[in-house]
């Protein structure tokens, strides 16, 4: 069983990090021009004229 | 507390421990306040004692087996870096609800009661500088802290042993009233002559196990003036929850700052010839680095509906990019008058595309009322490097969740410490 002085510690310590990983998220998400949800999208380096009719 | 008198000023005059023998049952009784104290209860046969004078008094014989208490008189243990002894205890109760106060001496400070409630501890202490106890916004208002009103009570003495400062009695009673700002609360104690004032600290239940070496009954519910967990790391993570949102607005303003946001004509679309019919526009070029994208494509709809299929074709690298959007537009009218369903426009977003010159692949199908291919040209816009908000409230969203679940666990835990007072402040009460 923790202390509460050794469990606040750890509470703060992870939220300490869950901040950190949304600033992280957010930093890397916008530089990359990232959005989740954004419409689906399909990638292909195989690309002819007749793009949808292959 | 039960005490209607207001307790010697200095313990240090009278550091004097004596023993006496109870004169109901001959056992052997330890005065630790001698000078202070006034009388005894016997705790073998529970007999009153006046100790006020050089001969020993009976008061009242009481021969029932005397009560166990959880600390025993005598016990000593340090409690907020002072040692101090139990000399006296008593059960008080008010309309069956019962909870022990003990008395606690030091000869060096005095008195302070510790009082034991469902398993739940506080340390007490007279107040002295009562004018300083003034009325406030929410209650009272002591050391710059607002107390709120939690309980008027008339509790009754059921059980006493040990020494007292004042004579204490089995049946005394009292008006007792308690404001609370954890940890912290006042009490007030009233009789036909006497109003003492008692400011308690809550204890946690650890401190006084490990300061007397006992086990502690569990704790039940919650104490009027119990701290509420949340509200503590609430507290302590207030600093980084306030600069993580710094940072996050930060981050965003220097996306916006940096984003291009710049809408580009694709063309002009004309789907008439059907299903299948592919055209190619471009090329656009983009020439943000990484860039969020919305391809927008809009027409004078009526009664009909668009499916399009895009490719953004890197012209150097040949990669593509497929997606798709769709938009339908109805109107009409009925006997509630005339209505509409649907957009004349429809947008997707394209994520992270790199920088380069796009030839944009489109197809479609669609549809009007009389069942062809719609006949109205769609416009293609495509807005470049437009600002990601969504990331930004996703990432709020992340760092505000623990603040707000501990915010509803400190709304629960206020709500189950109001639950047992008639004051409770969240209840709207009309007169």
């Amino acid at each position: 069983m923790l202390s509460s002085a050794a469990g606040m510690k750890l509470k703060m310590s992870l939220y300490l990090a869950s901040c950190a990983t949304a600033l992280l998220y957010l930093g890397l998400a916008n530089a990359h021009g990232y959005v989740p949800f954004a419409s689906p999208t399909s990638r292909s380096s195989d690309h002819t004229a007749n793009h949808f009719h292959k | 507390m039960a005490n209607v008198s207001p307790p010697p000023s200095s313990g240090a005059a009278v550091a004097k421990a004596k023993a006496i023998t109870c004169p109901a049952c001959g056992a052997s009784i330890t005065l630790r306040a001698l000078g202070a104290s006034v009388m005894v209860v016997c705790a073998s046969c529970r007999s009153q004692i006046d100790i006020s004078r050089p001969e020993i008094q009976i008061i009242k014989r009481f021969n029932a087996a005397a009560e166990s208490f959880e600390l025993p008189l005598g016990a000593r243990g340090p409690l907020r870096g002072q040692t101090f002894e139990v000399i006296g205890a008593m059960v008080r109760s008010d309309q069956g609800y019962r909870w022990t106060e003990y008395l606690l001496f030091n000869p060096f400070i005095g008195f302070r009661w510790l009082v034991e409630d469902q398993g739940h501890w506080s340390l007490g202490e007279t107040v002295k500088d009562v004018s300083a106890i003034t009325p406030g916004p929410v209650g009272l208002r002591y050391r710059d802290r607002e107390y709120r009103k939690f309980a008027v009570a008339n509790p009754v003495v059921e059980t006493v042993v040990g020494e007292f400062y004042w004579r204490v009695k089995v049946g005394n009673q009292a008006e007792t009233r308690d404001w609370v700002a954890p940890p912290w609360m006042l009490s007030q104690e009233k009789t036909r002559t006497e109003s003492i004032w008692t400011l308690l600290q809550y204890l946690d239940p650890a401190e006084v196990e490990a300061a007397f070496k006992i086990t502690a009954s569990e704790r039940d519910d919650v104490a009027p003036h119990q701290p509420c967990p949340a509200t503590q790391t609430l507290g302590s993570i207030k600093p980084f929850l306030l600069a993580a949102l710094g940072l996050a607005l930060v981050l965003q303003l220097a996306t916006v700052f940096m984003a291009h946001s710049r809408t580009i004509s694709i063309g002009s679309y004309e789907p008439a010839s059907g299903h299948g019919h592919e055209v190619v526009f471009g090329p656009v070029h983009l020439d943000a680095q990484h860039s969020l994208n919305e391809v927008t494509a809009a027409a004078p709809l009526n009664n009909g509906w668009v499916e399009l299929n895009y490719a953004l074709v890197n012209k150097a690298t040949g990669e593509s990019y497929e997606f798709g959007n769709e938009f339908e537009f109805y109107s009409g009218a009925d006997s509630d008058g005339t209505w509409t369903e649907g957009s004349t426009s429809g947008s997707a977003l394209v994520p992270a595309l790199p920088a380069g010159d796009y030839d944009v692949v489109v197809d479609s199908s669609s549809g009007d009322s009389n069942g062809g291919a719609i006949q109205q040209p769609i416009r293609l816009t495509l807005t470049h490097d437009i600002v990601p908000w969504r990331n930004f409230w996703i990432a709020c969203g992340a760092i505000l969740l623990y603040p707000l679940v501990l915010t509803y666990r400190r709304l629960v835990f206020e709500r189950r410490r109001w639950s047992g007072s008639a004051f409770d402040p969240h209840i709207i009460r009309t007169h």
